[in-house]
């Protein structure tokens, strides 16, 4: 009874926690004997079907380390989470979201584990992690032109950016919101790296895209036909072509974004073995070569300079100057949200 | 007068207690969150950058016209309804009742999506059919008028329940008193019915002004597309647009509570010049008020119309939905959309485990908190209406602030209250009871509020001066005149937690799922048709729960005609 009443209002820590050193160097045998033990861990993920493929393919691996995956938008990911490290709150072992701007924030706070020790760590390009080592992108997903191949013929879709502001298109385009995990990098890329502008915003905005609240939505109204097209990432369109969904997906002439999806360790993880041998393992050759089998993204062998000369561009998070990134934000809400 | 127990007095002491660690707790850190931020201290700046946001102005104005518009029709659409199942002989009373209660049977959310399934201006199944019938007419879910419309569509179900039970507990005796004095059918309806029933319609008024304030889902989905704003998607977008400035979003949502708690206050006051009692000792069933037969068939194509607008076409665009091939081409003709039609995602949503779990807890938590909600709220509204307790007043202010929350904000208020010590309810079940013992308690507490204003303190009083104590008085003689109401907010709680969406998104955690979440992320899925598939599953059980409760009722008035 008493130990219920402990656990219930928190007075005793979970098994396991507080057995790992972090200031040692573990090996993959050591980080799997200590995962085994600890039995589980919990991943925090974006619904993305990409994900369920991580969940499965680690479960083949090791089967002896149960993985559950708590599913939430991007955003209200980082919300729990920062609110359980405010609180003391355990929370996840392994945290990912796409939005990548708040992994520099909550390294900063301390509440992501350093990775530098894992003995996959290196095994990334240098791009693809984080130069502090507190978090990687596990996965990425290319930005590009998506349409409905019932509602335009091949030859008439769209091949660059810069035709959506065709008036022809009026009320054919769907949009993410801002609120959308790679709204802002990707209006970044296009207004500022591609040299569109803000003039091509508003003209956009004269074309009356509907404006959704995340890319499956999109993905959703583009496959219906209730929009013909939409700017979105690959990953939710290919698997619906898979699938015999009549839609298609271009990469415009500007280039592509890559919509990065990191991946961090949580320093106050109850699992902390669990948690790095799955880090570790999403950093395998073995792992990025299953993962790159489902031909999302770019593979994440490929050199920095070879990734520029392919035409993608992604954003470092690092790089990000915060209230510059606020003022982008609040100039792109008045061109594309005003009433 | 009667002195009160001290037991009596031990078990306001506990639910005083109860509403102070749900409301007060929880509110507390809503403010000092809207000042602080870790990392960066104390500051007014979070407020300042809530009040300059430059949608703020076109937010408010939204607020308000969605809010009075959608509060005023549905208090007339649903009174109406109400009274005329409860009073009179319209026929259809089964369909009546079925087209009142059915919009409660499913999330905000997924009423939104059925209504964008079928009046998108560009590809809605509606408007596909009027250009096939070569109509010039286009319907726009997305725009003011379908927000109210939708908004009215959800609200509709409570004042339905509220004013039938309202209006079968009214003394039957002044209107006959009325009748024998050769007032008309519309005479008595205006100078005895209408007054009678006014507290409780005022009442349901300013709660539906308070409910519609913080519809963030419908809002969301049907306004944000076309950039209405409203101060429910306002602080959504503050949440959720990078840096995530929780204290900005706080703030405003302060003020969402502090506009709640004027309208309170404004209803506190009307209530409080109301003296009037519609129940009398005595019980004798009333006759219907019998319709002339060409009103008759006018309500019947009345209600055929709405039973048209409210069930039919929403329950079959999401039934249309799940059954319809993922990749359906709206516009491809009729007999492409049905070609291919399988039930795939009614076969996952009970092959997936984690769906199973979250039906069962959402069950339990749905029976859970409509049994606390209606003991609590009746604990509680014996105090403050039939007391001179000190702090009454206090109680019903706390009891009822909670409408004045979204979800969303629910949610956030309660991790940061209940995560860590002292009161460590996070990642359990409890928590999300208690989140929606907090949510749905102002609801329970505001017909109560209205059902003991009926009934005239004479009948307590003389219970008391034959020697009764007040649990027994309460048992005998309150619940059962109340009973009605109560097993009609009893259902409407069930059917609101079962559904609830938003506060479970943050709430619900790892193994325990619940329903409303599972809506949630197939929803970020873009998968509609499996969330369409679990709409029409919880549409299922709820009419279940509805049915029983329906039943139930039934039994108890052939119980009650037997002993009259």
């Amino acid at each position: 009874m008493w130990l219920l009443a402990a656990l219930l209002t928190g007075w005793v820590v979970p098994a396991g926690a507080g057995q790992f050193d972090s200031s040692r160097v573990y090996s993959e045998k050591e980080l799997l004997e200590g995962a085994v033990k600890e039995g589980q861990l919990l991943w925090y993920a974006i619904p993305l079907p990409f994900n369920d493929v991580v969940v499965e393919e680690f479960k083949k691996k090791y089967p002896g380390v149960m993985i559950e995956v708590f599913k939430a938008g991007g955003t209200q990911i980082i919300q729990r989470f920062q609110l359980e490290q405010e609180k003391n709150v355990a929370g996840p072992d392994s945290v990912s979201s796409g939005l990548t701007e708040a992994f520099p924030d909550l390294r900063r706070k301390g509440y992501l584990a350093s990775l530098e020790k894992l003995p996959n760590w290196k095994k990334r390009p240098a791009w693809s992690r984080d130069s502090n080592a507190s978090y990687f992108y596990y996965a990425n997903f290319k930005v590009g032109l998506v349409y409905n191949t019932k509602e335009v013929k091949d030859s008439e879709a769209p091949k660059s950016y810069a035709e959506l502001i065709d008036p022809k298109w009026s009320e054919k385009i769907a949009l993410f919101d801002t609120t959308a995990g790679f709204a802002v990098p990707l209006f970044r890329f296009l207004i500022e790296k591609v040299g569109l502008g803000w003039e091509w915003v508003g003209k956009l905005k004269a074309n009356k895209p509907l404006l959704l609240l995340n890319a499956a939505q999109i993905d959703e109204t583009v496959i219906s036909g209730r929009r013909a097209m939409a700017i979105v990432r690959d990953t939710e369109v290919l698997g619906a072509k898979k699938k015999g969904a009549p839609v298609e997906f271009r990469i415009a002439k500007e280039g592509f974004m890559l919509h990065m999806m990191p991946v961090a360790v949580n320093a106050r993880a109850a699992h902390p073995f669990a948690a790095r041998l799955f880090v570790n393992w999403l950093l395998s050759n073995e792992a990025q070569k299953r993962l790159a089998q489902e031909g999302y993204g770019v593979a994440l062998t490929m050199g920095e300079n070879a990734l520029q000369a392919a035409g993608g561009w992604h954003q470092d998070p690092e790089k990000i100057d915060p209230e510059d990134t606020k003022r982008f934000i609040e100039k792109l809400n008045g061109a594309l949200h005003s009433p | 007068m009667y002195t009160m127990s001290l037991r009596l007095k031990l078990i306001f002491a506990t639910c005083c207690l109860f509403l102070g660690v749900g409301v007060l707790y929880p509110i507390g850190w809503l403010i000092f969150r809207s000042f602080y931020t870790p990392g960066a201290g104390l500051s007014w700046d979070y407020w300042r950058q809530g009040l300059q946001s430059p949608f703020l102005f076109s937010a408010l104005r939204n607020t308000l016209i969605i809010s009075i518009s959608a509060s005023f029709i549905t208090s007339v659409l649903g009174g109406a309804l109400g009274f005329l199942s409860a009073k009179t002989d319209v026929p259809a009373k089964g369909l009546l009742r079925l087209t009142a209660l059915s919009p409660f049977l499913i999330s905000q959310s997924v009423m939104a999506v059925a209504w964008v399934l079928l009046a998108e201006g560009n590809g809605g199944l509606l408007n596909v059919l009027l250009r096939r019938m070569g109509s010039p007419i286009t319907l726009e879910i997305f725009s003011l008028p379908g927000i109210i419309f939708t908004t009215v569509l959800l609200l509709l179900p409570m004042t339905f329940v509220v004013v039938e039970g309202l209006a079968r507990n009214l003394n039957i005796e002044l209107e006959e008193a009325a009748f024998t004095c050769g007032a008309s059918h519309t005479y008595t309806l205006r100078h005895i019915i209408l007054p009678l029933l006014l507290p409780g319609l005022t009442a349901l008024g300013l709660l539906c002004l308070m409910l519609s304030n913080v519809m963030f889902s419908v809002q969301g989905i049907l306004g944000q597309p076309k950039n209405i704003w409203t101060l429910a998607t306002l602080i959504y977008f503050t949440l959720n647009s990078y840096p995530i400035n929780i204290a900005t979003a706080m703030s405003m949502a302060i003020i969402l509570l502090g506009t709640g708690a004027i309208l309170l206050a404004g209803q506190q006051r009307l209530l409080s010049h109301s003296d009037i009692h519609s129940i009398v000792g005595k019980y004798r069933d009333a006759k219907p008020w019998r319709l002339s037969s060409r009103s008759k068939a006018t309500f019947c194509v009345l209600i055929v119309g709405l039973f048209l607008l409210f069930v039919a076409l929403p329950y079959g665009a999401l039934l249309f939905r799940s059954l319809a091939r993922y990749d359906v081409q709206v516009r491809g003709g009729w007999g492409q959309m049905v070609m291919g039609m399988n039930l795939d995602a009614y076969r996952k949503a009970f092959s997936d485990p984690a769906m199973v779990r979250g039906l069962l807890h959402s069950l339990v938590l749905a029976v859970s908190t409509a049994g606390f909600c209606v003991m609590l709220s009746f604990i509680m509204g014996y105090w403050v209406f039939r007391t001179q307790l000190p702090g009454r007043h206090w109680v019903h202010i706390v009891c009822v602030t909670p409408f004045a929350f979204s979800g969303m904000i629910l949610g956030l208020a309660f991790i940061l209250a209940f995560s860590g010590r002292p009161l460590s309810l996070y990642g359990t079940l409890w928590i999300l009871l208690f989140g929606y013992i907090i949510r749905e308690l102002g609801i329970a507490f505001k017909v109560v509020q209205a059902s003991l204003a009926q009934i005239p303190r004479s009948l307590e009083e003389s219970a008391f001066v034959c020697g009764s104590s007040a649990v027994y008085m309460a048992r005998r003689i309150l619940l059962p005149l109340m009973a009605p109401s109560l097993w009609g907010v009893a259902l409407l709680i069930f059917l609101a937690a079962f559904r609830e969406v938003e506060s479970s998104v943050l709430l619900s955690g790892p193994g325990i799922e619940v329903f409303g979440y599972n809506i949630f992320i197939g929803f970020q899925n873009g998968t509609w048709k499996e969330v369409s598939a679990m709409a029409i599953v919880a549409a299922a059980v709820c009419t279940m729960a509805t049915a029983a409760v329906a039943l139930l009722l039934r039994f108890q008035l052939s119980k009650k005609e037997a002993q009259v």
